[in-house]
Parts: C-alpha cells; structure tokens; sequence
C-alpha cells in the first residue's frame, strides 16, 4: 500500500468539529456557536492508543479537550441527514489535545491550525464500541477527570451540529471513506495538561460507564 | 490494537506550505503548514470542480513522497528520506479561505474540497539530480501563467522535512506540497490547465486537469 503510488494516498482521515457546544463556544470567545459546522483535519500520525503517553512538547500549552468520535462504515458523499446514521459503525473517545499558545498565534495571524492539533500523541483514542451498543449518541455523558478531578463534564445532547448534521455538511465537501473518524466537539472546561498528569476519559449512558480510556502526560 | 486504529496509523497524510516562495509578500522566519484531505486527490487528466459561487486559484508544485518513518530528521539528512516526487496542482478557494480566515478558523475546508489537488504519475528520486534546479510552469489554455525554479523556494526540502519531522512523525508514502512561484490566478469553468517541470530542458512530468463548475 504504501509504495508512493497517488492511490496508497486514498486513505482515512480525522475531522473535527470545532466550537460544538454552546458553553465552550463561549469559553473560547465566541459569542456562539458557528453559523457552519468549523472542521478541521488531526494528522493520522497525532494518533495514540492505551499505553502509549501524552508529549507536552517543549513550550507548548497542552490543553485537553474530550470528544465523542464516530467512525465511518462506508463511503459517502452529498450525504442526507436522514441517511445519516447508516454510515456510522461505532465511535469511540477522543482527546483533541491542543497547543492552546500555538492555536492562539495562529489564529491571530490567520494561520491553519494544524501545528497546534497535531503534535505527535495529540489524539489518544480509546477503543471502539459499535453502534448496536450506542442506541442513542445523543442521551450519553462525557467526563474528562485530571489526577482524580473532574475537569469536564458534559451531556451529548448539548451538541449543538448534530451527527447528521455534520454528516451532511462535510460530505458536501469532501468524499467520506470507510474508517474515517470525526470528533463531534467538546463540551466546556478546557484547561491545561502538565507533566505526570493522569487522564481518565469516560463515556457514560444511563448511569453506566460504556466506555473509557486511560493517558499520561510525560 | 483495535483494527480501526490499525488502519489510521497505516495510513497517510498530506502536507502544504503557505508562502513559500521568494520575493512573495508574506515571508515568514518558520514554515507555515497546513494539510490537503487525501479525499482531494485526482489524477492528471481529471476535471477540478469550482464549488458554487467561489473563487479558485491555481497553485503548481513540486511535490515529494518519503520513503521511510522520520522523526526529528537533520535537514543534512533528510533528502535519504524521500523515494520520489510528482507534480501537483494544490487548487484552493481563496473565497473561502477569506471567510475562514476572518474568524481564525483553519484551512482545511478552503484547501480540502473534492478534486482539489490533481496530480502527476508518480517518479522516483533518481529522475532528478537536483531539487534545488527544477523549473516548474503552467499554463491556462496555453497561455503561462506560473513560471519559476525551485532555487526560490524559501525552504527548500531538506528544511522542510527537518521543520516538519520536528512535529510530526512522517511516514513511508507521505506527500508533501513544497511551495508555488507567483502567478496563481483564478480559474473559470472550461479551462484547460498544463503545468510541467523540467530539469536543464528536460520535461520529467506534466499535470493537465480540466476546469468545471459545480452545481
């Protein structure tokens, strides 16, 4: 696969949806959520999985941000809202760790944001759990606790573009493919990663943890 | 590792600079990335399709594949890093850039559209003795728009890999877009597009895409 030819290149990708939930919007600076879903593209090589630990890279202001992620099943584009749900075979959680000093500069110089998402271990990942297990993305809760302490917590009908949303409005601008993953936004209370800090990522439906994941920064 | 993962991770990705020309307007002291989708990709021959209601430019390039994993490369040692290069047309919505732009919001949606980034049959290291001395020209239904040897780039690929290994882990397969000479200019609907590059007079590969408005 990988032997140069442009066709090796036809591969997944990761999205993003940026300014998703109304709080963090606000935290951030807005005075609400985007008029468009904003989308933005992590490296493939920013991925880690359990095991493998967070790099604060020197000079960088890591902050966490906890995401709820969807994989693709299939390939899509121009897709319908009410299709939507068709073209998802699981999800997983995510940490759009961000180089908050870096993603600052950048936006005061109308710079792309790719440098400060995408440091090397700046998307740990937990692992995947199909859609037969997540009847309704939209009555789950996302916790983020630092060394014990929660940082965030936020509840998925809070997302302000839906999953069919998204769908439809990134499909009109790029061909989705099997195995790409998007990350629907996070909810507030951002703040920095340090040194030896623990991370512990939950997904919650009902009452029950469905789903968790477990990063240290070094 | 769960197989999902395993598949992102043998994957590949796309990088781009942003003003990396000489003489340009927006020199800067460190080389400004940002990615094209992989979704983007057509070959040479295809049609390049004008989202509705906005502008798009040209933007040829040298284009180059690495050959194996680089973290943290030297720039002396980079150039061991590439297998080979293409040509690419790196098409971008000045229209939308602007609106993103205006609001701090990243590129990826002004550079990323479908049909976005056609490029040449792919060529290994060994067709050129020197990156440094490639002439690179396009031309808009035979008339030339584009025109400059890659001695302008302001960072030229051992510094680029060197800036971006810093960063990010590259991998065997990966692309990276070098840099445009002036001249970008809008296309319209119907256009015929050509770009080349030549090393001392020699054509090493040529990139031809149609224009075509969306619906």
């Amino acid at each position: 696969m990988l032997r140069g030819s442009l066709f090796s290149l036809k591969g997944p990708k990761v999205l993003c949806i940026a300014k998703n939930y109304f709080e963090h919007a606000i935290e951030m600076g807005a005075k609400d959520v985007p008029p468009n879903p904003v989308m933005f593209q992590k490296p493939l090589s920013s991925i880690i999985s359990e095991g493998q630990n967070i790099i604060i890279p020197k000079g960088v202001e890591v902050h966490h941000e906890i995401e709820l992620a969807f994989f693709l099943s299939k390939q899509g584009k121009n897709i319908k809202p009410e299709n939507a749900y068709e073209y998802i075979s699981g999800y997983c959680l995510a940490l759009d760790l961000t180089g908050r000093n870096i993603q600052a500069e950048a936006k005061k110089n109308s710079w792309p944001w790719d440098v400060s998402k995408g440091y090397d271990t700046f998307l740990p990942l937990s692992s995947f759990i199909p859609t037969s297990q997540v009847p309704n993305p939209y009555e789950l809760e996302l916790e983020l606790k630092i060394n014990g302490i929660t940082k965030q917590k936020g509840q998925t009908r809070s997302m302000h573009y839906k999953i069919h949303d998204i769908l439809s409005y990134i499909s009109q601008v790029m061909t989705l493919n099997e195995g790409d993953l998007i990350l629907t936004g996070t909810p507030s209370g951002v703040g920095p990663v340090r040194k030896g800090d623990v991370l512990e990522s939950f997904l919650t439906s009902s009452g029950n943890v469905i789903l968790q994941s477990r990063f240290i920064a070094e | 590792m769960d197989s999902h993962i395993l598949r992102l991770l043998n994957s590949n990705k796309i990088f781009g600079l942003a003003w990396n020309w000489k003489g340009g307007a927006k020199l800067k002291p460190f080389p400004v990335i940002f990615q094209k989708a992989v979704s983007s990709i057509i070959p040479s021959g295809g049609t390049v399709i004008i989202p509705k209601s906005e502008t798009v430019l040209h933007e040829l390039e040298l284009a180059c594949f690495i050959s194996k994993k680089a973290k943290n490369v030297p720039k002396s040692e980079a150039m061991d890093y590439i297998q080979g290069y293409c040509l690419a047309l790196d098409m971008t919505s000045p229209s939308i850039l602007t609106r993103h732009k205006e609001h701090g919001l990243s590129w990826d949606i002004g550079k990323g559209y479908d049909t976005f980034l056609p490029l040449s049959q792919y060529f290994p290291a060994k067709c050129i003795s020197n990156p440094s001395n490639i002439d690179l020209e396009l031309t808009i239904n035979n008339q030339i728009r584009q025109k400059g040897n890659t001695k302008d780039l302001v960072f030229g690929i051992p510094e680029i890999i060197e800036y971006l290994s810093n960063i990010f882990t590259l991998n065997e397969g990966d692309l990276i877009l070098t840099g445009t000479p002036p001249g970008a200019s809008q296309v319209n609907p119907n256009d015929s597009l050509h770009g080349k590059m030549m090393e001392n007079g020699k054509i090493i590969a040529e990139l031809s895409a149609k224009i075509q408005s969306g619906l």
